[in-house]
């Protein structure tokens, strides 16, 4: 039941406008890694790493997680039609779980492909681009969990969203302790950091703490999503 | 055993200050009930309620014994039209149709939506999506959907709504079928005409409480036996007016700019009395028209009466 509640979430989700934006601004991030230019010197090494955490880890994967988890349960509330979802004998943690599935199988590749592939082109050293795989998809899979809750609960969940990336993730994790402890990026960086032996954000967090933390918030997400299915008025 | 399928006991539901259902206690056995009632009498509140897709803020709702907003497993036993237009749109009539019956766990789903879809005259090799269907046709899938797994209860908000003529005939031979296999059917409607051939048994709502339940044929004498309003029209309102107030089934007479306005109870009567009236009375009878022969004033009278 899981995988046709996937199959139909990914499906409603992934509209022609949606995917065209999505590869554009991954797209971008694969430009800038042909722009900076593969090269093993300590200089171009850090300028990839900058342009991984800036563009891909700060902004590509947020975005892309926000616009299509966000969607993922929030179309079918918005379009009146996830009723024909809910009135089903399929329990509620099913939904949310195949919601999750469609949102991290529609985003890791729209995230984790453009980000490893810009960090390999524009770095020699593979720890780079290992580095770059491994933070974006601990990153997609925080973001979508997040942002999947976020579009069932609210409308406008894109503002809302976007409110929360440039103010939380941009501004207040980066100069307040306890916000970096809540911040998707700060462990995503941190991970990056650790593998390909850059330096370390401020307030980072051990490498295990990077791993463990943003799947974590993504399954807390899930059961919250769940629990709001539940005990949600559809209309 | 009981019977009972459906049953309200002193449901309630406010959004914010505004009470959308006031109080509303039935029950619902098998067979064909409709809930009658004008736009925003809180017919579609009791449906969801009915289905679990809203919360009663008082009073407790079971469908065959369970509280719908509990197990999901209810939900096997259920097939819900709902009033919306809207169906996942990316999908065609037969992916829908098969989706709900997966999810409903229907052995065989290809079969089942297809024999669903025939059922409502669609075509299921049809390879268009659902968003390029008519409004019409786009009900029928609701109502495929619907049916797809089989249900023992079916609720049907507005069905007939977009649907042509002979489809509305269709759907009416469907329902009536459905309800004569001692499935329980549901079906809201604000067209009395339509609910006089799909249904026995109607529980009339409006401003958000039951105004009566029963039999369809004694709410209907009910109905016909409300003092009917006509307007009169002649060159001699006054005169007229005068001989008009002597009748029996006249119970008053108003003159509004030029007017005789005539509250009467037996409308046929007083039809066919006006014209030996205006002729005793030298006038000249020009009009006489009904001023409330619609649904809307027939429920204004049972609010009024209840």
């Amino acid at each position: 039941m899981i995988g046709r509640v996937a199959t139909l979430v990914a499906r409603t989700q992934l509209t022609r406008g949606r995917l065209i934006a999505l590869l554009a601004i991954g797209g971008f991030a694969v430009f800038l890694g042909l722009v900076t230019g593969k090269g093993d010197s300590p200089r171009q090494i850090s300028d990839t790493l900058d342009m991984t955490q800036g563009y891909g880890l700060q902004l590509l994967a947020p975005v892309v997680s926000l616009v299509l988890a966000s969607a993922a349960l929030g179309d079918f509330v918005d379009d009146r039609t996830l009723v024909y979802l809910w009135l089903r004998p399929v329990p509620r943690w099913q939904i949310s779980v195949g919601a999750a599935i469609a949102s991290v199988g529609t985003a890791l590749p729209l995230v984790v492909i453009p980000v490893t592939l810009a960090a390999y082109l524009g770095s020699a050293d593979p720890t780079v681009a290992a580095g770059a795989a491994a933070a974006s998809t601990v990153a997609t899979l925080g973001y979508a969990g997040v942002f999947l809750a976020l579009g069932f609960k609210v409308r406008r969940a894109l503002v809302w969203g976007l409110a929360y990336i440039l103010i939380w993730e941009g501004f207040l994790a980066r100069s307040v302790g306890f916000c970096a402890k809540l911040s998707i990026s700060v462990y995503a960086r941190s991970l990056l950091a650790h593998i390909a032996d850059g330096e370390l954000p401020k307030h980072a967090s051990t490498i295990t703490g990077a791993v463990i933390w943003p799947p974590l918030v993504a399954v807390l997400a899930i059961i919250l999503t769940a629990r709001m299915l539940q005990t949600t008025e559809v209309a | 055993m009981s019977d009972t399928v459906v049953e309200f006991d002193g449901v309630s539901k406010f959004f914010g200050g505004v009470v959308a259902v006031s109080d509303v206690s039935f029950t619902i056995e098998p067979g064909v009930t409709a809930l009658l009632g004008p736009n925003g009498a809180g017919k579609s509140t009791v449906m969801r309620i009915l289905c679990g897709l809203a919360a009663p803020s008082r009073g407790t709702v079971r469908l065959l014994g369970k509280n719908p907003r509990g197990a999901v497993e209810v939900f096997q036993h259920l097939g819900l039209v709902p009033q919306q237009e809207v169906v996942p749109e990316v999908l065609t009539a037969l992916e829908f149709v098969t989706l709900s019956a997966e999810l409903s766990k229907v052995s065989g789903p290809d079969t089942a939506a297809r024999r669903s879809l025939g059922l409502v005259e669609l075509d299921p090799d049809d390879a268009r999506p659902v968003r390029t269907y008519s409004k019409g046709m786009r009900q029928r899938v609701k109502v495929a959907a619907s049916l797809v797994h089989d249900p023992d209860i079916v609720v049907l908000d507005e069905p007939l709504e977009g649907l042509d003529p002979r489809q509305r005939r269709h759907m009416i031979e469907l329902f009536t079928r459905l309800g004569e296999q001692d499935r329980t059917v549901i079906v809201s409607s604000h067209v009395l005409d339509e609910v006089e051939r799909l249904a026995s048994r109607v529980l009339v709502m409006g401003k958000g409480r039951l105004l009566a339940s029963g039999d369809f044929h004694a709410i209907r004498e009910l109905i016909d036996d409300r003092p009917h309003k006509l307007r009169v029209v002649t060159d001699k309102p006054r005169e007229l007016a005068a001989g008009i107030m002597a009748a029996a089934e006249v119970v008053g007479v108003s003159i509004v700019r030029g007017n005789i306005v005539v509250d009467t109870t037996d409308v046929a009567v007083f039809r066919s009395s006006v014209a030996t009236i205006a002729k005793q009375a030298d006038a000249r009878l020009m009009e006489v028209v009904p001023l409330d022969d619609d649904l809307e004033s027939v429920f204004r009278y049972l609010v009024g009466a209840s």
